[in-house]
């Protein structure tokens, strides 16, 4: 009996428990005005149809939130299994007024069984602040030119918070995290934390002395074409708080934290400067100027320095950007050496667009230029110009003339070969420059679309010709046979007329035979015509005369009487 | 209506532009160009972004299912002067396919090449049906297709006519004609498959050729290749195309680095 119930014992402990019940997590026992406060009703182990409501609570508006929650969670101590099955209700319970307000009793029923909560007593106050958050944009302001950086500093200033219960104060970081991450163009920067943090003392709005966060975001932007640079305005969310809660510690050695329990969103906002973005002037502007603005060195290296004419020598020009700060050389070109007349006199210069290579503040560009004829002996001084917009002037530096040396190259001309020829003139022969692309096409013959479809026109067209020449040839083969056909009907009649002839000057049964068979061949070619019930007569008369005994003088006479007729 | 607008009609529902709006959509590409042309020197960048709306613009009616030798031709040089030369190869290319034997598009698409990096070398030589063939590459589709009816046409006459009466030189004639008509039929043909794209070219400034259609698979080269670098299409995978380069290797490109021709 004892090992029965020990048994049924083990039994209990190992089985699932399902203990059903309710209780209500009841808001905290102070709040402020218009900021909502969570109740919270869970069902546990509770699986009916389930609509909990609560009764009007004096000084709230009461709202439920329409879905429940539902978790389950299993725990095994001690070979013991227990499961747990949650079904939560949220009840927001928004303060209206201040003042002292008790939440009573509340019953929840599930079937016969009813559960009850204990009455809480909430303390409703004004808010203690509400968070002042404030924006202000510098930097650049007014002209730059294209290719200047635009600077632009964002500040904002956050009102510190100090919860009036638990006296606790939020450091600047964790209220740098309850800003909404939007920034507009300081988004990048906040994100890389980019940003210096300070604490400074200043006045709300009201006038009352606080302390403030100051945030300050630097970012960088160049401007990439002339015109106004218009830059979206910048608008802040944050979710100011009102109310902390301690969090649970995680560890022996983890200090204090704290929750927000109770936060509302606050904005500010911030206009950016107007901005205007110039092209440097075209007044004084050097031919081979490519739009560079600031201040630059420039050096150049050529390579090989001995060539024959035609071959090319690359120059490795490297300019360095000398101004301080932030530097973006992406649209920094290099000079137009083919509009250096210096240059172009003596050497073939192609017109490309060349693309460098940015590495700090260095840009590199690589240029080939062939000598025209022997005798030049050098590189000379290449410019390089950029608007400087401190003195409203273009600079320009020169770099040092390079030594060279071309060779000629031997060449056979036609006058040597012929001889002595007086020349009145010496044509220059015209050398084609390589590179470059060639102009655009214009007209409305563009919009004509050239591709080629299997259209129903052109498989009709392929189609025609063999299906003609068909047509043509099952016509003609046609026509061929009717008259073959013809031929041999006249040719039977013909033969058929013959014999029938011939059969008179027979007699007896060699004269019936004879006709017999004559007009046989005869009811074959006419068979079908008018004509045919009088040969199948005759025939009759031949059977007649044939195996009937009869004697018949005319017949003979009948048959070519007939085909005369068909003749 | 708004450029952006049209654009994104197109792209997004297949709305076809009317004829007034294609007019004015090509009016704008050539405007933007002209103006990109003549800020070149006192405003490179306005320029560059000129040139960029012009392209945009040539793309707007390439878009729009207008497939014309000599639209596909300036979309190229805009890509050229706003300095994507992937885009502008690919440009070229296709317009080759309208007309070959244009002697500005080959200088343009010759010069384009000469600006990629680092070009890859092509090491394979022509088979002797390419070199046979070389009048395929050099006149226009509309060209052969035109030569290649008449020749049909004469053939089938040449045959019908000879069933009435006797014509001297007929069998030369007509074994002629049927040939050419057959070779410039298959041209022709020819053509119409390569519509359905085989080639294409690198757009990006550098893509990696890896062994296998995925980012797990090793690099097939110690270095990348470059923008502009043109390829063979072997086949098409999910966000993978396996090519075959100029040098004769084969490897896998992520379809968004390259411009399917």
């Amino acid at each position: 009996m004892s090992i029965v119930r020990t048994f049924i014992y083990i039994l209990f402990l190992a089985s699932p428990t399902f203990a059903q019940q309710v209780y209500v997590q009841m808001p905290p026992s102070t709040g402020y005005v218009n900021v909502p406060m969570n109740l919270v009703v869970v069902y546990e182990n509770i699986e009916s149809p389930l609509s909990p409501s609560i009764p009007e609570i004096d000084g709230f508006t009461i709202d439920r939130i329409p879905n429940e929650q539902r978790s389950t969670q299993t725990t095994i101590i001690n070979g013991k299994m227990t499961r747990t099955a949650k079904r939560i209700f949220t009840f927001v319970l928004t303060p209206k007024e201040t003042g002292v307000f008790t939440i009573p009793v509340l019953t929840f029923k599930v079937g016969d069984r009813g559960f009850q909560s204990s009455p809480q007593t909430i303390t409703i106050q004004d808010p203690p602040t509400g968070g002042a958050l404030e924006l202000e944009i510098s930097g650049t302001n007014g002209d730059v030119y294209i290719g200047q950086p635009i600077d632009l500093t964002l500040k904002i200033f956050i009102e510190q918070f100090t919860d009036p219960n638990l006296g606790v104060t939020l450091n600047a970081q964790a209220m740098v995290s309850l800003l909404d991450r939007n920034l507009g163009i300081f988004t990048k920067s906040f994100e890389e934390q980019q940003y210096q943090l300070r604490q400074i003392q200043g006045k709300t709005d009201a006038g009352i002395p606080t302390t403030f966060y100051e945030v300050s975001i630097h970012t960088t932007v160049w401007p990439e074409t002339s015109g106004p640079f218009i830059l979206e305005p910048v608008s802040i969310l944050m979710n100011y708080p009102l109310a902390l809660q301690k969090a649970r510690g995680i560890g022996f050695f983890r200090g204090d934290s704290y929750n927000v329990t109770q936060s509302h969103l606050i904005a500010a906002h911030g206009e950016m400067p107007t901005i205007n973005v110039l092209t440097p002037p075209s007044k004084d502007q050097p031919m081979w100027y490519s739009g560079a603005v600031g201040n630059y060195d420039f050096r150049v290296i050529a390579d090989p320095t001995h060539v024959k004419v035609g071959e090319p020598i690359t120059l490795t020009m490297r300019i360095t950007d000398r101004t301080n700060g932030p530097i973006n050389l992406d649209f920094l070109s290099a000079p137009h050496l083919d509009r250096v007349p210096a240059l172009t006199d003596h050497f073939r210069v192609p017109d490309t667009p060349l693309g460098g290579i940015a590495e700090g503040r260095t840009k590199t560009f690589t240029q080939s230029i062939r000598p025209r004829s022997e005798g030049v002996t050098e590189i000379p001084p290449l410019p390089m110009s950029w608007y400087d917009p401190i003195s409203d002037t273009y600079q320009t530096v020169w770099t040092k003339p390079i030594t060279i040396s071309v060779e000629a190259v031997a060449t056979v001309s036609a006058s040597d070969l012929v001889g002595d020829i007086a020349r009145t003139t010496q044509a220059t022969p015209l050398t084609e420059v390589d590179g470059g692309i060639l102009a655009n096409y214009t007209g409305e013959d563009l919009l004509k679309s050239q591709r080629i479809t299997l259209s129903p026109l052109l498989i009709g067209a392929i189609a025609l010709p063999p299906t003609l020449l068909a047509s043509i040839f099952f016509i003609l083969a046609y026509r061929k046979r009717s008259q073959k056909s013809l031929r041999s009907t006249k040719g039977r009649i013909k033969h058929a007329t013959y014999s029938i002839r011939l059969a008179k000057s027979l007699v007896g049964e060699e004269q019936v035979q004879s006709l017999s068979t004559a007009l046989r061949e005869l009811q074959n070619v006419k068979a079908g015509s008018d004509v045919s019930k009088d040969i199948d007569t005759l025939l009759s008369r031949c059977d007649a005369m044939q195996f009937g005994g009869c004697n018949d003088d005319t017949l003979a006479k009948d048959a070519e009487t007939l085909v005369e007729s068909i003749l | 209506m708004n450029i952006l607008t049209l654009f994104t009609l197109c792209i997004l529902s297949s709305v076809q532009l009317t004829n007034e709006q294609q007019v004015a959509v090509l009016q704008e590409a050539q405007l933007a160009y002209d103006t990109g042309v003549s800020l070149q020197t006192a405003d490179p960048v306005a320029a560059k972004e000129s040139f960029r709306r012009s392209a945009e613009r040539f793309q707007i009616l390439v878009a729009d299912g207008i497939e014309n030798g000599l639209l596909l031709y300036d979309l190229g040089n805009a890509h050229v002067q706003e300095g994507q030369i992937g885009e502008a190869i690919a440009a070229y290319r296709a317009a080759d396919r309208y007309i070959p034997s244009n002697g500005r598009l080959q200088a343009n698409l010759v010069h384009a090449r000469s600006l990629v990096n680092n070009p890859v070398k092509n090491t394979s030589k022509k088979s002797t049906l390419e070199q046979l063939a070389f009048w395929h590459d050099s006149l226009p589709a509309s060209v052969r297709l035109g030569i290649s009816i008449v020749c049909w046409f004469a053939f089938w006459g040449l045959l019908s006519v000879r069933m009435f009466t006797h014509i001297p030189g007929f069998k030369t004639a007509t074994i002629f004609l049927g040939l050419f008509s057959a070779a410039l039929g298959v041209s022709i043909g020819v053509d119409l498959v390569e519509q359905q794209t085989s080639h294409g070219v690198i757009v990006f400034d550098e893509a990696i050729v890896r062994k296998g259609n995925g980012v797990n698979y090793a690099p097939l080269f110690n270095e990348a290749i470059s923008e502009g670098v043109e390829f063979e299409i072997i086949e098409k995978r999910p966000d993978w195309l396996h090519i075959l380069l100029p040098n004769g290797s084969k490897g896998w490109v992520k379809e968004e680095s390259a411009q399917v021709i």
